[in-house]
């Protein structure tokens, strides 16, 4: 399984040089969580192709414009973001559950592998995202997929560190007491 | 057992082949025509630079280390381009108060040279004043071309 550390390896140099051979290994690398972290959101396996397809093109347009190598994943990830938000504008949707959290004391700065789950439990697990609010949802996602860091996280949902601690939190909260009841 | 990113990823491998499609069909064209783009900007840069490079090397060998030669002929050229446009302010102003000459003045010009003429027993010869022979009979004009 391909983690985060990987970044370092990854031909972003090259990229930006615009060897296709590199953007070759960049989009194999990203685009399954890439579109995983899109469908989850938006819900529509089109509107997620088409998202997944625009980060990459605008991925290519700007890469000139990207500082630190070592953040290609967080800023291709940003860029999807945003192009989320722009499908939800669009769709004028869920707007109700877009609203900011209080922020909350965090539970624990657990890594997303510290969480397993049976295979009886995907299915749940699963649904149980799906039903998370958009912002908890969001952060959950961009935790788990890509195991970016808070700061990471808030940099790509354009909100504070402290908002995606409270967000994680809940949504943590949410998962464990999901599985608690199931392994009763 | 299976971690969240498993299980997230497992959930949506079916649509990896149409991830593939949009790479041949849609993103590998992109990242040629945007190479293309990238070339061109770096050939434009290269000249750009070659041409700062040039004015540098000129910079360098010829001005900078005569420089106060070359500011002694700028300061004499400027001096030179500062008088002549005074001067020239000056005549333009005088030409444009100097009045058009009565014919008093002109007829007390004449008198005058007359005077001075009498005076030093010199009179000069008034330009252009014989008048060009009057064209002969025309009888006589081919009685030359003939002779000739």
């Amino acid at each position: 399984m391909l983690v985060v550390s990987e970044c370092e390896q990854l031909p972003v140099t090259q990229a930006r040089a615009g060897n296709s051979e590199a953007w070759d290994v960049l989009f194999k690398r990203y685009r399954l969580p890439l579109y995983a972290y899109v469908f989850e959101l938006v819900r529509n396996e089109q509107a997620s192709l088409d998202i997944v397809q625009e980060t990459f093109i605008n991925a290519v347009r700007h890469i000139r414009g990207l500082q630190h190598d070592e953040k290609f994943g967080s800023w291709l990830f940003g860029i999807a973001h945003q192009k989320c938000i722009q499908q939800w504008r669009r769709q004028d949707r869920e707007s109700a559950v877009r609203e900011e959290l209080a922020d909350e004391p965090a539970g624990g700065d657990d890594s997303p592998l510290d969480l397993l789950l049976r295979e009886e439990q995907e299915a749940e697990f699963m649904k149980l995202v799906s039903e998370l609010p958009l912002p908890q949802r969001s952060a959950l996602l961009l935790h788990f997929v890509e195991d970016f860091s808070l700061e990471e996280i808030a940099r790509i949902t354009g909100t504070q560190v402290g908002t995606v601690k409270s967000r994680l939190h809940y949504a943590k909260r949410a998962l464990r007491k999901l599985l608690e009841e199931r392994s009763l | 057992m299976k971690t969240p990113r498993e299980i997230l990823l497992k959930q949506h491998q079916a649509v990896d082949p149409k991830l593939d499609r949009m790479w041949t069909e849609t993103i590998a064209p992109e990242l040629l025509s945007w190479r293309a783009t990238l070339r061109r900007g770096r050939r434009n840069v290269t000249d750009a630079r070659e041409r700062i490079s040039m004015a540098n090397v000129l910079w360098r060998e010829l001005i900078w280390p005569c420089r106060r030669v070359w500011a002694g002929v700028a300061c004499a050229w400027l001096l030179i381009i500062g008088l002549n446009m005074a001067s020239f302010e000056r005549t333009s102003r005088v030409a444009s108060k100097t009045e058009p000459r009565s014919g008093e003045d002109i007829r007390a010009f004449i008198e005058q040279r007359r005077l001075l003429a009498q005076l030093t027993g010199w009179l000069p010869e008034p330009a252009n004043t014989r008048k060009p022979n009057p064209p002969g009979p025309r009888s006589d004009r081919m009685a030359r071309i003939s002779a000739a």
